[in-house]
């Protein structure tokens, strides 16, 4: 099985099961035990009895702190791009979160948010780590042919509403086999950092919660 | 920093990548004839006295002259086309990599592609095609992953020493082992 359909199929089988009966049969804790055993769901303040926290999103932006292209080598990043996203977590195991991305025109990302840190109605996820499979073509640095990248960033999440978040991420892409950039390309690889440094995408955007 | 640690783990590191052999290279279409021959014998070199003998194969096919439409840039590295390219001391390219290093280069190597400053005059003296037969040498060794060595008596030793060697010698043998094994 590819790896997108992969992602696309443990996204659809990790957000189906919306009822908490469903999991009931596994264990002989009752509803209210159940309940009280997670711990709160969305980013919405109050509830906190879902056995799953599903958030979709969409946000877009670019690569801000990319140089106009007058350099030695002509950038080859997306200055503006899209992203969707499903960020899923089951709080009962780990406040960790699970995001699957679809970039538009590039590929799809699986990204672990962790480093979390709520001031007021915003929410912090600090350390973001996953990989990036460039299905189409990579965001950062596409001249560098290549399948997968490692994606790092952070981002921020604002409460509007019960459901409803503003959101924000930065995320910076470089390819996984790094050694082989460098092995390939020299002194001239520095030229391909610096066009990964510059060209982290900034995006925002909105999440709705479940 | 010397001693023979550094260009062990260099060795090693490289290993890591190890590129599959042999490996194909063109030689730029720009060189004179003279580079042209030279180049050449570098290629047979590389097979004559590493691949051969240490493998039973040649490491280097090569596929005859190249032209690159513009000549070299940065990005030919990555383009999978292996290519001894000659680079004007004068261009873009040349001037970024010795002001980015603070040193100025006859020749450079990665796996990507084969760089060569030096050039031949109208009528070379056998010390100076002596010369550019070894710096191509020591690129194509690159090429073929080869790290730098400390020992004089080796096509790829680091400084700017012997320029008389006229073929890869048994230290730049052991390097290649190191590399690729050898069979051993």
């Amino acid at each position: 099985m590819r790896l997108p359909t992969l992602l696309v199929a443990t996204s659809i089988a990790v957000a189906a099961p919306a009822r908490a009966d469903d999991f009931l049969p596994q264990t002989a804790l009752p509803k209210a035990a159940l309940a009280a055993t997670s711990h709160g769901g969305g980013g919405d303040g109050g509830g906190g009895s879902s056995l799953i926290d599903l958030t979709l999103g969409v946000e877009a932006g670019g690569a801000p702190l990319l140089r106009a292209p007058d350099g030695p080598v002509a950038a080859t990043t997306a200055r503006t791009s899209v992203a969707l996203f499903a960020r899923v977590s089951i709080p009962m195991i780990s406040e960790r979160i699970v995001e699957v991305s679809w970039v538009p025109r590039h590929g799809w990302g699986l990204m672990l948010e962790s480093g979390d840190l709520r001031l007021g109605a915003v929410k912090l996820h600090l350390l973001d780590l996953g990989v990036f499979y460039d299905s189409t073509s990579p965001i950062t640095v596409s001249r560098v042919a290549r399948r997968w990248d490692v994606a790092v960033g952070a981002g921020a999440e604002l409460t509007m509403r019960r459901h409803l978040s503003l959101v924000a991420d930065a995320r910076m892409f470089a390819p996984i086999d790094i050694w082989s950039v460098v092995t390939r390309y020299g002194d001239t690889a520095r030229l391909i950092g610096d066009e990964i440094m510059h060209g982290g995408q900034l995006w925002v955007g909105a999440a709705y919660h479940w | 920093m010397g001693g023979r640690g550094l260009p062990l783990v260099a060795a090693l590191a490289l290993g890591a990548c190890t590129p599959d052999l042999p490996r194909n290279i063109h030689v730029d279409a720009t060189f004179s004839a003279d580079e042209v021959e030279l180049a050449e014998e570098a290629i047979r070199q590389a097979n004559d006295r590493l691949g051969v003998p240490l493998l039973g194969h040649a490491v280097l096919v090569d596929n005859g002259l190249y032209t690159d439409a513009d000549g070299f840039h940065y990005d030919d590295f990555g383009d999978d086309v292996g290519v001894i390219y000659a680079l004007d001391s004068k261009s873009a390219e040349y001037t970024w990599l010795a002001d980015t290093n603070d040193r100025d280069y006859q020749g450079y190597g990665t796996l990507g592609d084969v760089l060569v400053t030096v050039r031949l005059g109208p009528n070379p003296t056998d010390a100076q095609r002596a010369h550019f037969r070894q710096v191509v040498m020591h690129e194509l060794g690159h090429y073929l992953g080869l790290p730098h060595t400390s020992d004089h008596d080796a096509v790829m030793y680091s400084g700017s020493g012997r320029l008389e060697l006229d073929t890869y010698t048994s230290k730049d043998q052991a390097a290649f082992c190191l590399v690729y094994g050898c069979g051993g």
